[in-house]
């Protein structure tokens, strides 16, 4: 009876919206209990932040952009180059977030996708950065990269991970930032498949001083398969597809190869001094799940501090 | 271009949609989306298995060998090419063909192109070389064992030789000089050039052995094309001749002949050569050899039961004729001709002993001679094709009596009898000398030295060694007749069974390699 079995489970549905109502109210919530959070923020925000960056410790230049106040300049620079300058303090960078979301088509393997996950924990890293931190840089799998400001900028952040884009560029993501000079802390979401594609962007990190913590949605599908039968695989990243008749002794083999991969992955992250953590992915994506799932990450709320 | 003999049976090849069916694999019942590909394709490679995947190229090698199998049986074969598929190579190999007319002999350019032409033959096509030489036409020649040319003329018409009993899928080559009438049918390679040649054409002996005079005539043409003049000369060794004639020089106008006698006389007997000074294209046709017989010593004995003188007399004439001797009678054993008159002999005595009877009865052992015949007639006729008899004149001849009556190749009758006749290397006459006339009659001595000569023919033969061409052979004025090319050579229906057969098997072997392949 299990083929039985197999057909009356429901697979995830892959338009599911992934930020559902429910899911906001999560978000809210969690942006509300928030150690030390901020509410209302949206006119005390850059207030606060701009007596912190005056006050700060001179750290260095960044190209003058665009949102820069015109105090920031460094006119003496721009006397020595001619070109526009903004003066980086410390304290600044500190209190910034980097997030590194790949959303790359291998995302969609799983049951449910792990891209929810993905963008699930986007939102929610970026929610606590928005209600705690002075800035959020969201930089995207094709390298474009956005800074937000402020709690008010949430829904902002909720369109710009509905719409990103299904790529992911390891040395693309940390080239930009790393060109304009964004310090404070880096977060990188992603399945790291494989483990050698990140190893230079975070060896890259390293080379430039920045502090990164990788962070894997992880799915049911990461420590191995309950497929029986003959059954067609298909990599959602290459469109190869095979055709292969599991049985134990493959399940076994396959789980072997997991672990192996786990292993990989943590000496990449490892060998770049990094962490990476494991997050686990409640497995029918309710929101009550998503926020008792959430609730012990003390990771996160550690980050957030 | 391949037909097939059974075609009917190709009606099995969509049959092999079967085998592209069959290998099908199983339809999975799920597709999953993985980002874990590669650690699948790892795991099945650790648990030894492959991803299923539609055997193209195992599937692909079985169909083939499934056709090829229904191929094979279907008779497949290359059609056959109609024309001939054996060849008759007909070589001309008389002596004209050693002519040098620049650029090396005829018959050097005639071997190189038979070993081109048989070379460049297809492989099915069987040949077989027929060499014209001496009069005889020599079969199943191998091409590399053709020799030289002969030292004679060809002796045989080569086109009816070439073309005689040619079988109807056989084509013609004739390989020659073109000196001889050619065939009209077949492939023709003609060799040489034209050539000015002088040469010997004909020659002959007239030797008088027992008596050493000898008489050699030959015949000098002149086949150029201005006038020539020729010493002929006689060359022998030493002892051989009593004197060595000197040459003789000839005026040969264009396209004349001359002939040349040389009268010698018989020393010892040995190689006498006639001879040209040579020098020109044709060196085969420019001596002409021959070897004289020795002269007799003949030991001459007579055995008479009477007195009369005259046996003696013409023993003793004989013998001093041709140098001889005359031995006693009582020793047989050294004589080499003997005279008998009258008696009785053993007739197994005469079986090989050279002589000539008068009135002797042979007679065999133990038995009683038999009674004379009838008494002779008056008309006398006799054999004159008989070498022994041919020009003497016996219409003189009279027979008294007969004495004996005597059995073999009858020469002479007297009254429809025959009264001389000839058995082994002697000659008998039932008669005695004293009862006839012929000791009177000028024929006798004559008679006597052909007896003799023919008691020794063997040792009297003159041999003349070969060598002496036909004119047509030495005229190598005119130029040879055009090639013909080799026809197109048909070729047998091949059949490929065997080759699809073992198309299938190494399609099935591909098959099982590719299978068992890691």
């Amino acid at each position: 009876m299990g083929w039985l079995r197999r057909a009356r489970k429901q697979p995830a549905d892959p338009h599911e919206p992934p930020f559902p109502p429910a899911f906001r109210r999560l978000l809210l919530e969690a942006v509300r209990r928030a150690p030390r959070a901020t509410y209302g923020v949206d006119c005390a925000g850059p207030a606060r932040q701009r007596t912190a960056s005056r006050s700060g410790t001179f750290a260095g230049h960044r190209s003058y952009g665009r949102g820069d106040e015109v105090r920031d300049v460094d006119w003496h620079a721009y006397a020595r180059t001619r070109a526009l300058f903004a003066k980086v303090v410390e304290e600044e960078e500190r209190r910034t977030l980097t997030l590194l979301v790949d959303l790359s088509p291998s995302q969609d393997a799983g049951t449910p996708p792990r891209r929810l996950a993905t963008l699930r924990f986007a939102a929610l890293y970026g929610a606590l950065a928005l209600a705690r931190l002075d800035a959020l840089h969201l930089v995207h799998g094709d390298g474009r990269a956005l800074t937000l400001r402020g709690a008010a900028s949430l829904e902002a952040l909720l369109q710009s991970l509905a719409a990103a884009p299904r790529a992911h560029a390891p040395l693309a993501m940390v080239q930009r930032p790393l060109e304009e000079g964004w310090a404070g802390r880096w977060l990188w979401i992603s399945d790291f498949v494989p483990p050698d594609a990140v190893a230079p962007a975070l060896a890259l990190l390293r080379r430039h001083g920045r502090r990164c913590v990788g962070i894997l949605p992880e799915i049911a599908d990461d420590r191995g398969t309950d497929l029986l039968g003959v059954v067609a695989l298909r990599d959602p990243e290459s469109g190869a597809r095979a055709v292969v008749r599991v049985d134990r002794d493959l399940q076994r083999a396959f789980a072997d190869e997991l672990a192996a991969l786990r292993r990989a992955q943590d000496a990449v992250f490892r060998g770049a001094g990094f962490a990476l953590q494991r997050v686990p992915v409640p497995a029918d994506f309710a929101p009550a799940s998503w926020a008792f799932a959430w609730a012990p990450r003390r990771s996160a709320v550690e980050f957030a501090r | 271009m391949i037909e097939f003999s059974h075609p009917a049976r190709l009606l099995l090849a969509p049959a092999v949609a079967l085998i592209f069916l069959l290998a099908l694999p199983p339809r999975p019942h799920r597709e999953v989306l993985t980002a874990y590909l590669p650690q699948w394709l790892h795991a099945l490679l650790r648990s030894r298995r492959r991803p299923l995947r539609y055997p193209w190229l195992r599937t692909l090698l079985a169909a083939v060998a499934f056709l090829a199998a229904v191929a094979a049986f279907a008779g497949p074969r290359v059609p056959p090419v109609p024309g001939p598929q054996r060849l008759r190579v007909v070589v001309d190999a008389s002596a004209s063909l050693a002519a040098d007319t620049g650029g090396g002999s005829a018959w050097s350019a005639l071997r190189a192109a038979l070993a081109g032409g048989l070379a460049g033959l297809p492989a099915h096509v069987r040949a077989s070389v027929e060499v014209l030489r001496c009069d005889r036409l020599v079969r199943a020649v191998a091409p590399d064992a053709l020799g030289e040319p002969a030292h004679t003329g060809l002796g045989m018409d080569l086109a009816r030789a070439a073309v005689g009993a040619l079988p109807e899928d056989t084509a013609l080559w004739t390989l020659t000089d073109g000196r001889a009438p050619v065939p009209a049918v077949g492939a023709l390679a003609c060799f040489g050039a034209p050539a000015d040649n002088l040469a010997l054409v004909a020659f002959a002996v007239h030797d008088a052995w027992p008596l050493p005079d000898v008489e050699l005539s030959v015949e000098v043409a002149n086949f150029t094309a201005r006038e020539r003049v020729v010493d002929v000369r006689l060359a022998a060794a030493p002892g051989v001749l009593a004197s060595v004639p000197e040459p003789v020089r000839c005026k040969l106008a264009p396209g004349a002949r001359e002939a040349v006698a040389f009268a010698v006389r018989r020393a010892g007997g040995g190689e006498v050569v006639v001879a040209l000074p040579g020098g020109d294209a044709l060196a085969a046709d420019d001596e002409v050899r021959c070897v004289l017989p020795p002269p007799p010593a003949p030991r001459i004995a007579v055995l008479s039961d009477s007195d009369a003188p005259v046996l003696r007399v013409a023993a003793r004439a004989l013998a001093e004729e041709t140098g001889g001797d005359l031995v006693s009678a009582t020793d047989d054993a050294r004589a080499s001709f003997v005279l008998v008159e009258g008696g009785a002999q053993p007739a197994a005595a005469w079986a090989d002993l050279p002589g000539l009877t008068f009135g002797t009865a042979l007679v065999a052992a133990g038995e009683a001679p038999a009674p004379p015949p009838s008494p002779a007639g008056a008309h006398v006729e006799w054999d004159r094709t008989e070498p022994l008899l041919r020009g003497l004149d016996l219409s003189e001849l009279r027979v008294a009596r007969l004495s004996s009556a005597v059995e073999g190749r009858p020469l002479v009758w007297n009254g429809g009898q025959p009264v001389v006749v000839a058995r082994g290397r002697a000659v008998h006459c039932a008669f005695r000398l004293a009862d006839s006339n012929l000791w009177l009659l000028p024929a006798f001595p004559q008679l006597l030295r052909r007896c003799y000569r023919a008691a020794h023919a063997e040792t009297a033969r003159v041999v003349v060694a070969p060598g002496l061409l036909d004119p047509e052979e030495s005229d190598l004025r005119a130029a040879p007749p055009p090639d013909r090319p080799l026809p197109a050579f048909g070729a047998p229906p091949k059949d490929l069974s065997p080759w699809f057969l073992l198309a299938a098997l190494g399609a099935l072997l591909a098959r099982v390699w590719w299978t068992r392949a890691p």
